[in-house]
């Protein structure tokens, strides 16, 4: 007399990894051309940047996709800024390495031009001439800060993350964003001004 | 100044989710075919038991906890931490009891949180 009971209890646990699943699909569908973005301004390509989303999209889909819907987003950033921060390590790497390999072609030694990198934004030429240059210039203060600044403003200014889920995501404490995030705003505005 | 710092804050913002708006179509298609190879390949994989993760949290919050108590609290007069006397067992059942030792050289802040372990006391 077990069967019938196991085949409700198989059908029960189908139905809720069904819904799990879509539920994840979900939540991913909403943060990923915002995660492209934040990923794009790092790598400076679309491929790179495509890579470290699906990555992070792996990541959190295995580690944590049986975690609670709340937790995802702040998780879902953790493995982000963490992919992020290992591509970047990679690449200062490579670029020592080719700095001393003979006849290697000067392109790639700076880094992306954040210009050049910066997604057309769409909307009316004035909106978006005026919406480029403002990302642009962005970009380029972002670029310059260091790297935990410049985690913090993105997650929470750009993001819209709370503290806590910016210490989630940064993997610090709500005391270390809150200095960070402070350094980040007033050299942003410093180099930046009002940003108009 | 926080107004200042919220004006400008709304600007970036604003400059930010412009660009995200601008994002091209091919690019889209490109996020959607990332987003169902990540959740295909999830499918594919046999799924981790539920109780892995928390058993795996719970041994490295354990071995925090047992940190910290060595650290801030007088020994007893066996030199042993008051709370490894009062329950050894336990600790090094639940050390036991994890799956993947390199859950414990991470971070054990993000693995407590993520099971919820740092809302308890």
């Amino acid at each position: 007399m077990g069967w019938p009971e196991t085949g409700r209890a198989g059908h029960s646990q189908e139905a809720t990894t069904v819904g799990h699943a879509q539920a994840l699909d979900r939540f991913l569908a909403g943060v990923e051309r915002r995660a492209f973005r934040i990923a794009r301004m790092a790598a400076g390509n679309d491929a790179d940047a495509l890579d470290l989303v699906q990555d992070a999209m792996i990541r959190l889909a295995r580690s944590y996709g049986q975690r609670p819907e709340a937790e995802w987003l702040p998780l879902f950033h953790r493995i982000l800024t963490n992919g992020i921060r290992d591509f970047s390590r990679r690449r200062r790497v490579r670029q020592r390495v080719m700095a001393w390999w003979p006849g290697r072609p000067d392109d790639d030694a700076g880094g992306p031009d954040p210009i050049e990198a910066a997604v057309d934004p769409g909307g009316g030429p004035g909106e978006r001439l005026e919406a480029e240059e403002t990302m642009a210039a962005l970009e380029a203060g972002l670029a310059a800060l260091p790297a935990r600044q410049r985690e913090a403003f993105v997650l929470r200014a750009l993001e819209g993350l709370d503290v806590a889920a910016t210490a989630v995501a940064m993997g610090c404490s709500t005391g270390s964003v809150k200095t960070h995030y402070f350094r980040a705003v007033h050299a942003l505005k410093a180099r930046l001004g009002e940003l108009e | 100044m926080a107004t200042d710092n919220h004006e400008f804050e709304a600007r970036a913002r604003a400059a930010f989710d412009a660009s995200v708006a601008g994002i091209d179509a091919p690019t889209r298609s490109k996020l959607t075919q990332a987003r169902h190879r990540a959740l295909a390949e999830v499918a594919a994989r046999p799924r981790l038991r539920a109780g892995w993760v928390p058993v795996g949290a719970v041994a490295a919050a354990a071995v925090l906890a047992v940190a910290l108590s060595v650290g801030r609290e007088p020994m007893t007069t066996t030199g042993t931490s008051p709370l490894l006397a009062a329950a050894p067992g336990e600790v090094f059942d639940l050390l036991a009891a994890v799956d993947d030792l390199d859950l414990l050289a991470e971070d054990v802040e993000f693995y407590a949180w993520a099971t919820g372990l740092d809302e308890i006391g």
